[in-house]
């Protein structure tokens, strides 16, 4: 190559000085909203402790043991008690951190940083354990104590997005999810198919894919010669980009995009993308609002 | 349609657009972009340009520019449009004048007049296209257009012969001072010269007779004048529609003036005459009229020609309304009109004059005098004089305007220059909002919505 290697535009992570406040700001914004919520009997994934919330319909295959049998027998129809999780439920965070999160600006990386902190928080307030896995090859980061922010994000601020290993390294690791009940994969996804993501889904287990892609990635800006270079090193290509070439690009990720969307769904994982300068605050409330 | 240019200094600005392209090529180099999506690209390589191809075309913001500097380039060059196809009017005016009649020089067996036209022929031979015309206008003679090279026929060069008023056959020169008009003469005139050309033929001083009459003739030669005792026979032609028609009071002044000059009353044509007075056939009457002039007066019928004079020789050569009757209602009727050899009576009667016989005499008289053609081979002392050398001066803008475009095309010129300047400004907005809107199409595009996939929410 005759350019050598390109420099990423965002290869790390730097928390803003705020970040905490507002992270914190967040998760009282949430509360106070589930409270508002409670009232009308619906479930919410972010319950605290093993209260009861209210019911909703039995889905096929869920545990019998959380049929409530006085309903069916009074209404005919078989419902579901939800309680809040346990304080000793466990999320994992996979992040990806390979060399194209460090595409975009504000970098992918950045953002999966602040939405796994934002995320590691929320668990906290839950009562939850955290456990941050980096695609890098680093030792799991557990976090069960707010006291454990400051290294949880001093080891986000160490991460370089950089090497080939991305989620899909993960995989190999899955068997360590154990008991999990709510994984999060958070990354471009770009590394990864569809159904070897959808394999981590358990009946009692939540999944989240939260696919996070440059603006430049998802909607390609029509101006001309363009040299792409693939930000792991996979090679280059120079391409006219007019509006046709814009439109062609668009038609095959959309094409991988909705086959994220049906395999997701297939699961009942949650699936959605983002462009990397979305705020961190509004992809957390979107799990919050629409996660079951 | 060829094309001129107001500012021709400025003929290298079009040279602008393409060192800009060509700058653009090789500075801006495509962006690298650093992306997870290659394999994308990669597919889609095959449908689309790509290497040397990609790096072949510009990107619509340079095109845009470079258009924008076209187009200021033209507005400074000031583009004009030349009617080249249609072919140009040249317009030689000749001068009639005697003196062209005389030779170059003493001896000489050309003519001034032909020298100065073989001069313009030749300027024009180099100068016109083979298909452009030239416009052959002199004094008395009827506007001729011929083809370059074709000459007017000799009847219609032919100089003035009346050696008594030789300006007759001047032109006015200050009417034809125009691009693309030569002018055809012996000597420059006193006329200003702007953009015409001048053809300035010369010419030696040539001696001879400068006055006749019947007795006596004026000779100037070596400087000097002298009159020698030379009889000649002049005549006085009477022109009648029928006989009788001249009124007697008329005819007995004639009679007693031709007497003491010393000419021939004649009715019949003859060489030597020198003034007709024709006395036409008369139609409709305008009944019985005061007539008066230098102090006498007298009372006439009047009439108009029954057949109409030929209307280009009328043009040509006018006559002058020399007596005019007036109606009891204030209404005027030409009696009689003169010209130069030819005095015209559209009296049907006319009485004795009244007061002093005396006064009517002179009164007449001096008519008959002014309108008198010069004795053949007399010249004006002026005409004989030497017209010194020859002389060519075409003028710097001596081509006609259609040759330099300033037909139509130019009056529209700085509307042009305006249109073009403004296509540049609209050019360079549109370039640099364009190149906006490709900045913005990445971020004011919604992407695609998140969250396409939801988990059913529990009932």
């Amino acid at each position: 190559m005759a350019r050598g290697t390109l420099e990423l535009p965002s290869p790390g992570v730097r928390f803003a000085p705020d970040f905490l406040a507002r992270v914190g700001r967040l998760i009282d914004r949430l509360a106070s909203q589930r409270e508002r919520r409670e009232g009308d009997g619906r479930a919410r994934l972010f319950g605290v402790g093993s209260e009861f919330v209210g019911y909703r319909p039995y889905r096929s295959g869920e545990d019998l043991r959380a049929l409530d049998w006085n309903l069916l027998a009074r209404l005919g129809r078989p419902f579901v008690r939800v309680a809040a999780r346990e304080a000793s439920e466990h999320w994992v965070v996979w992040l990806d951190t390979s060399a194209s999160m460090g595409v975009g600006v504000p970098g992918k990386l950045q953002l999966g940083a602040e939405l796994a902190t934002a995320l590691a928080a929320l668990g906290l307030a839950r009562r939850a354990r955290v456990e941050l896995w980096l695609s890098g090859g680093a030792r799991p980061l557990a976090l069960e104590k707010r006291v454990g922010l400051a290294p949880w994000m001093r080891a986000l601020e160490g991460a370089r997005a950089s090497g080939r290993s991305g989620l899909a390294a993960l995989l190999a690791r899955a068997p360590d999810l154990g008991g999990a009940g709510r994984v999060f994969l958070i990354g471009d996804l770009l590394d990864l198919e569809p159904p070897a993501a959808a394999a981590l889904a358990r009946p009692s287990r939540e999944l989240f894919l939260a696919q996070i892609l440059a603006r430049e990635e998802l909607v390609p800006a029509p101006e001309g010669a363009v040299r792409w270079v693939d930000a792991e090193g996979g090679g280059a290509r120079e391409l006219w980009v007019d509006d046709a070439a814009a439109k062609g690009y668009e038609r095959r990720l959309g094409a991988r995009l909705e086959r994220w969307r049906r395999t997701a769904g297939c699961v009942r994982a949650a699936w959605g993308c983002w462009t990397s300068d979305t705020p961190f605050e509004t992809l957390v409330r979107e799990l919050c609002t629409r996660a079951g | 349609m060829s094309l001129d240019c107001a500012r021709p200094g400025a003929l290298w600005a079009l040279l602008l657009p393409f060192v800009f392209l060509a700058l653009v090529r090789l500075v801006a180099r495509p962006p690298e972009r650093a992306t997870g999506t290659l394999e994308l690209w990669q597919e889609l390589a095959p449908e689309r340009p790509s290497g040397a191809r990609a790096r072949g075309r510009f990107p619509p913001w340079a095109l845009l520019t470079a258009l924008a500097l076209l187009c200021a380039a033209l507005a400074w060059l000031g583009p004009r449009g030349a009617r080249a196809a249609a072919p140009r009017a040249w317009t030689c005016v000749v001068d009639r004048s005697p003196s062209m009649g005389l030779p170059l020089a003493p001896g000489a067996g050309t003519t001034r007049l032909a020298a100065a036209l073989a001069s313009a022929e030749a300027w024009l031979a180099e100068n016109a296209a083979s298909d452009e015309r030239v416009r052959w206008l002199a004094p008395e003679r009827a506007p001729l257009e011929l083809a370059r090279g074709t000459r007017p026929p000799g009847d219609w060069l032919e100089p003035e012969t009346d050696g008594a008023e030789p300006e007759r056959g001047e032109p006015v020169w200050e009417r034809h001072d125009r691009p693309g008009t030569l002018w055809l003469t012996d000597r420059a005139p006193r006329a200003e010269r702007m953009h015409a050309g001048l053809f300035a033929s010369g010419g030696a001083a040539v001696p001879g007779p400068i006055a006749a009459d019947a007795r006596e003739t004026v000779v100037w030669e070596d400087g000097a004048l002298r009159t020698e005792a030379r009889p000649r026979s002049f005549a006085v032609l009477v022109r009648e529609a029928a006989p009788g028609r001249l009124p007697p009071v008329l005819e007995r002044m004639l009679t007693a003036w031709c007497a003491a000059r010393g000419f021939e009353l004649v009715r019949s044509p003859r060489a030597d005459v020198r003034l007709v007075i024709e006395v036409p056939a008369l139609a409709g009457s305008a009944g019985e009229l005061a007539l008066a002039r230098d102090g006498w007066q007298a009372t006439g019928t009047v009439a108009r020609r029954a057949a109409a004079p030929d209307p280009a020789e009328a043009a040509l050569r006018p006559h002058e309304d020399w007596l005019v009757g007036r109606a009891p209602g204030g209404s005027e009727h030409a009696a009689v009109r003169a010209r130069r050899g030819h005095v015209e009576v559209l009296l049907g009667a006319l009485s004795e004059p009244a007061g002093d016989p005396a006064l009517f005499a002179l009164s007449w008289a001096r008519l008959l005098e002014r309108s008198l053609l010069c004795a053949p081979g007399v010249l004006a002392l002026e005409e004989r004089l030497a017209a010194g050398e020859a002389l060519v001066a075409p003028g710097e803008d001596a081509a006609p305007e259609a040759a330099r475009g300033r037909d139509a095309g130019s009056d529209l010129g700085p509307y042009l220059d305006a249109g073009l300047a403004l296509a540049a400004g609209l050019a360079v907005a549109v370039a640099w909002l364009g190149a906006r809107a490709t900045d913005r199409r990445a971020g004011g595009r919604p992407p695609v919505e998140p969250w396409r996939s939801r988990r059913r929410r529990n009932q």
